[in-house]
């Protein structure tokens, strides 16, 4: 048997297969030996480009950060402005810290907060922008049940907040909170995104702007005629519930759950459901110069993308706020390691099972989100007007 | 010769294979039915539903879904004992499912999620900052008047009928703790449990605490501030500057608020759900009861949020067990809030989509009359 039998392969680190040798084969040991050499060599030449762009980087602009905290007394409630979206948060133990982000000709004032459990309690802090370094990215905002034809399977399908009533709420939510801010910051930020799951079809192509292209007045009108034709030839029926379950005299409990699950977008939603082009919600007015941003393309092209913009800040705004909001490609796990994050905490909604609101959740997961992340909300968010006299530094 | 041997052996087997078939088929029905039945999934609506999760609002948001429904009982053993009607939330029925249950009390297990005894009024306190359990003296202070008026109350209305009372906590059976409580492998006497005592004492005692301030100063890039703020001012700072390791070493006992009895039983996170599992079996225990102090996302998606492995989160438990979460004992973590109840309120719904839920006050001991309770 040869040695190769025993290797785990395609382990890359480099460019180099790095193999995992589980046996004492001559020919291989030599083919190892030499891709270690390799590696080296590609290795100390990384070493050297890492050691130019530190002394680079150390030579980059550097502060101290006086992290001195003051108490505030008497604190208002935050979140307080959208109360039927997020139960506003009254934690009264809450100190200022000083400017945190302070960019040079900034004309964006984003105050925001966070907890820190080492201070037992809530810690603001200004930040002063450049508007044109900033993005402002729309996690999935789903064009579900929103009269473009992309409708929840009946009678038991689930979709986006996952039922009909939830969704038509969130739709609510996008059309009296986001809409109406989106308007007020294009043209005045780097970027307006909104980021969406899969890939970009031909119908997308057509109808948004990418991060590749822009398409003409021509291409959105003929799109957009594809689109109501493909979403509204579908049968949106699925799969009933099931009416019998076969449960053992041991586990009732276990055997329910595993014939009838809290949540199956699979079984109970018709076949070709998803692979449906899915549109930006209508209650949001795209526009032209708006980019949509495709999940299945990765971070690391996100990134890419949003460096070559110039954008080094990010309001992010979207749905939900514990699940694509969070976790997926433009979602704040990956943001955050790169980019300057502030999440506006009344332009999210989580969601919301066993409940009529979302507010609870809400609050609940973006108080979650503070430990690690600056929360800010939408009445903070202010463009300098002319004559603007920015906060000192101090 | 052979061939007429060869023949008369064809039959006999032949026979046999035919008298197998019958047995099987004879069988195979009665051992089926033994072992499973149907259960009608017939959701009837429930018109004008009160609020659930209701009786302690101070400590969690009542749940005022009104898209209700009723469901055929569930869980439905012979000579049951105890009445326990809960609920789960299904997306794709959109809305609440309720389902009445009658399990029998021997086989079933109460066990308390990590009932930590800090800053409960008892020997162990710590001026250390975001360290343990709640992770401030604030909420601390809180979860212990949960425990006092919400958890020891019922935890008290069930022992004796319950097959057992079980707390987790974090660590392994240590000296000190092997004297004070009952574990998987032993009882300690009440000499022992005495000793136990004044040695948790002398051991709290002796550590002295050594906590740190804020980073006074960070150092921040001018192009990424917001993420240079938070590597040098994380979350959560258990370093050992501020021997907060130390002080988490110590034997962890049960709240002071909870008049633990010398048959409850302690379980260890070091020794993992197996052994849990295994116990519980030869126990005969078949339902749990699930409550505690911190039953949150944190646990179900990150077990090893003490250090512990995979073993008191809920997902483990329900794979093997009748799990009904009791949802006004279980408390989540409320970072950037007063109080926990939205925070708890959010993480039991969200609990709701896979597992059973159930209240306090629907859980309900009676002595079985005889014939009287089955209903399939």
């Amino acid at each position: 048997m040869s040695s190769l039998d025993f290797v785990r392969p395609g382990y890359k680190n480099n460019g180099i297969t790095v193999q995992v040798i589980c046996c004492e084969d001559q020919k291989f040991l030599m083919y190892f030996r030499r891709s270690i050499n390799i590696f080296f060599q590609k290795a100390s030449v990384q070493c050297l480009l890492f050691l130019f762009l530190s002394f680079a980087a150390g030579n980059a602009e550097e502060r101290t950060y006086q992290n001195r905290l003051t108490r505030i007394q008497n604190p208002k409630p935050l979140l307080a402005d959208f109360p039927k979206w997020v139960e506003p948060i009254r934690e009264t133990n809450r100190f200022e810290g000083p400017i945190l982000v302070y960019d040079k000709d900034a004309d964006l004032s984003v105050r925001a907060w966070r907890y820190s459990y080492k201070a037992h309690g809530i810690i603001e802090m200004p930040n002063r922008l450049r508007a044109k370094n900033t993005a402002v990215i729309l996690v999935h905002p789903w064009g579900i049940d929103d009269g473009q034809g992309w409708k929840t399977p009946e009678p038991a399908g689930v979709c986006d907040f996952c039922t009909p009533q939830k969704n038509h709420l969130a739709g609510k939510h996008t059309r009296k909170v986001i809409n109406p801010f989106l308007k007020s910051v294009r043209k005045k930020v780097g970027l307006v995104a909104y980021s969406m799951p899969g890939n970009e079809t031909s119908i997308h192509k057509k109808l948004y702007r990418s991060f590749r292209g822009k398409p003409t007045n021509t291409e959105r009108q003929e799109g957009a005629k594809e689109l109501k034709q493909k979403l509204t030839r579908f049968l949106y029926q699925g799969e009933t519930l099931p009416v019998l379950l076969q449960i053992s005299r041991d586990k009732p409990v276990v055997d329910y759950f595993n014939q009838f699950k809290g949540l199956d977008a699979v079984r109970f939603n018709p076949k070709g459901f998803w692979e449906l082009p899915i549109p930006v919600a209508s209650d949001v007015e795209v526009d032209p110069d708006d980019i949509v941003i495709y999940d299945g393309e990765g971070y690391p092209a996100l990134k890419q993308n949003l460096d070559a913009h110039g954008i080094r800040h990010v309001l992010l705004l979207g749905y939900a706020t514990d699940i694509c909001y969070a976790h997926t490609c433009a979602g704040f796990e990956n943001l955050t390691r790169d980019f300057n994050v502030f999440l506006v905490g009344d332009a999210t909604l989580s969601s919301f099972p066993a409940s009529d609101t979302p507010r609870l959740n809400t609050s609940a997961h973006i108080c979650s989100a503070s430990l690690d992340h600056l929360i800010t909300q939408l009445s903070w968010i202010r463009f300098d007007s002319a004559g603007d006299r920015r906060p000192s530094r101090k | 010769m052979k061939r007429e041997r060869s023949m008369k052996l064809d039959k006999a087997r032949f026979l046999a294979f035919l008298l197998g078939l019958l047995g099987l088929s004879l069988f195979a029905p009665s051992i089926s039915t033994a072992q499973t039945r149907p259960y009608e999934n017939h959701l009837r609506p429930i018109h004008k539903p009160k609020p659930l999760l209701a009786d302690f609002p101070e400590w969690v948001e009542p749940i005022r879904e009104t898209r209700r429904f009723e469901a055929p009982i569930l869980v439905d053993d012979e000579d049951a004992d105890l009445t326990v009607r809960a609920w789960r939330f299904s997306f794709n029925a959109r809305g609440i499912v309720e389902v009445p249950n009658r399990l029998r009390a021997k086989d079933t297990a109460i066990i308390l999620v990590h009932p930590w005894a800090i800053n409960d009024g008892g020997v162990w306190n710590s001026p250390l900052a975001g360290v343990a359990n709640f992770c401030t003296p604030r909420q601390n202070d809180l979860i212990a008047k949960h425990a006092q008026t919400a958890i020891n109350p019922f935890l008290k209305s069930l022992r004796g009928r319950v097959a057992l009372i079980i707390y987790t906590l974090p660590g392994s059976e240590d000296p000190i703790r092997r004297k004070l409580y009952r574990s998987f492998t032993g009882q300690p006497t009440d000499a022992e449990r005495n000793e136990g005592l004044k040695e948790l004492k002398a051991e709290q005692a002796g550590l002295s605490y050594r906590d740190e301030p804020l980073p006074e100063s960070l150092q921040l890039s001018s192009e990424k501030p917001v993420v240079d703020y938070f590597k040098q001012f994380p979350r959560l700072d258990v370093n050992d500057q501020a021997n907060a390791r130390a002080f988490l070493d110590l034997p962890v006992p049960v709240s002071n608020h909870i008049e633990a009895h010398p048959s409850d039983v302690v379980s260890y996170d070091r020794q993992r759900y197996a052994a849990l599992k295994k116990f519980l079996r030869e126990k005969g225990v078949r339902h749990v009861l699930l409550g505690g102090s911190v039953l949150c996302e944190l646990q179900r998606y990150t077990p090893d949020m003490c250090g512990a492995g995979s073993f008191y989160g809920y997902e483990n438990l329900a794979q093997d067990f009748n799990l009904f979460l009791v949802g006004d004992t279980a408390l989540t973590t409320f970072p950037a809030a007063t109080t926990p109840r939205y925070a708890s309120s959010a993480h039991i719904s969200a609990a709701s989509v896979d597992h059973l839920v159930t209240q306090i006050s629907w859980i309900r001991y009676e002595t079985p009359k005889l014939g009287a309770l089955s209903k399939r």
